[in-house]
């Protein structure tokens, strides 16, 4: 499979396979940016959220649908759009919960790309907008990380459980 | 948490540092784009602004009068037959003061001359028949020998295409009102 640079959309199949490879990672995230935000932002406003935070949910779930996809969690017949609205729901839905703040959408639990049933395979079930924007936060204190180099992995890892501990008490 | 969650973690926050440069370049090219869109629409209204200005600035009369001023020294020093020379001075006078009917009369009767070719392309003009006056236009700028060959030019087409879409204008707005006032 060839990528041809001049194409403006590249179908679902291909996206995967690019991502997989490691390779055109710019251009498919530029087009899963520009197909998906919109749907992703009506959904955060309609459920009491901000612009700010509708950019948030959005890259956390494009970042965790990117790195699901590089390990092959979702293979080139799932349709990513339905994973990125389908995490990203369940993205504000924890958080909206942890701000003790959720009432049930009925009419977002029906839309066309949430399916609840993809997560029951998935890791980081229990994450929300605070515990990512928290690591966030510390990851870009603890740089550079490789994965080379241990020690920096290590540094992340003691940084992060002395201040992991004291995450519920803070609030969004 | 363990080492192997804090490092699909920092996986993903490379794949959110990916994220986040996409999404700059996405507000950069859309920045671009407004800035593009402001300025081609700027653009277009100087443009429109321009050509109004150069619609106002051009009168049908005062065009013809420059053109018969730089056409009235040739006649002076190259025609020979004194007739014929008198008879465009005539025509000459009668373009000047706006006869342009009276001119097209005096034409009828001088034999065919690189200034009659002028001097009935401007006599059109100033009866507004577009059609006929291009018709002598075409003519002079395609002979290449011709003496007023050299007087179209570039000033020349703008200022004769400027009254030709005002006339064309003026012509529709005489045919709305009067329809409006049927």
């Amino acid at each position: 499979m060839s990528i041809f640079t001049t194409r403006s959309k590249l179908s679902n199949k291909e996206i995967v396979y690019f991502i997989s490879i490691n390779e055109h990672l710019k251009k498919c995230v530029k087009l899963l940016y520009k197909d998906n935000y919109s749907a992703i932002e009506a959904m955060i406003l309609q459920m009491q959220g901000e612009k700010r935070d509708a950019e948030d949910v959005f890259r956390y779930s494009l970042s965790k649908v990117i790195w699901l996809i590089q390990e092959k969690y979702i293979d080139d017949k799932a349709d990513i759009k339905t994973y990125i609205y389908t995490l990203s729901r369940c993205l504000w839905v924890s958080t909206l919960k942890k701000k003790n703040n959720y009432t049930y959408y009925t009419s977002d639990s029906y839309h066309k790309n949430y399916d609840p049933q993809l997560l029951e395979n998935l890791p980081f079930k229990e994450d929300d907008l605070f515990f990512h924007r928290q690591f966030s936060n510390a990851y870009s204190k603890c740089k550079p990380i490789t994965f080379e180099n241990l020690k920096s992995i290590d540094k992340l890892s003691r940084y992060w459980n002395t201040i992991s501990s004291n995450l519920s008490k803070l609030s969004v | 948490m363990e080492i192997k969650e804090i490092k699909d973690r920092v996986k993903i926050e490379h794949n959110r540092e990916l994220i986040d440069k996409v999404k700059e370049q996405l507000h950069r090219e859309k920045r671009m784009r407004q800035v593009l869109s402001i300025f081609a629409k700027s653009f277009s209204i100087f443009l429109l602004l321009v050509f109004f200005h150069l619609a106002n600035q051009v009168k049908v009369h005062q065009f013809i009068l420059e053109q018969v001023n730089k056409a009235y020294i040739n006649v002076e020093t190259i025609e020979r037959s004194r007739l014929i020379t008198y008879s465009l001075q005539g025509v000459a006078m009668e373009l000047k003061q706006g006869n342009y009917s009276d001119a097209k009369e005096i034409l009828k009767e001088l034999p065919q001359s690189h200034h009659k070719d002028w001097f009935v392309s401007l006599t059109y003009l100033g009866l507004k028949d577009f059609e006929t006056s291009q018709e002598y236009l075409v003519k002079i700028s395609t002979q290449t020998d011709h003496l007023y060959h050299d007087n179209i030019d570039y000033t020349f087409c703008m200022k004769y295409h400027v009254i030709q879409v005002r006339n064309f204008y003026d012509q529709e707005g005489k045919k709305y009102l009067g329809r409006t006032a049927e």
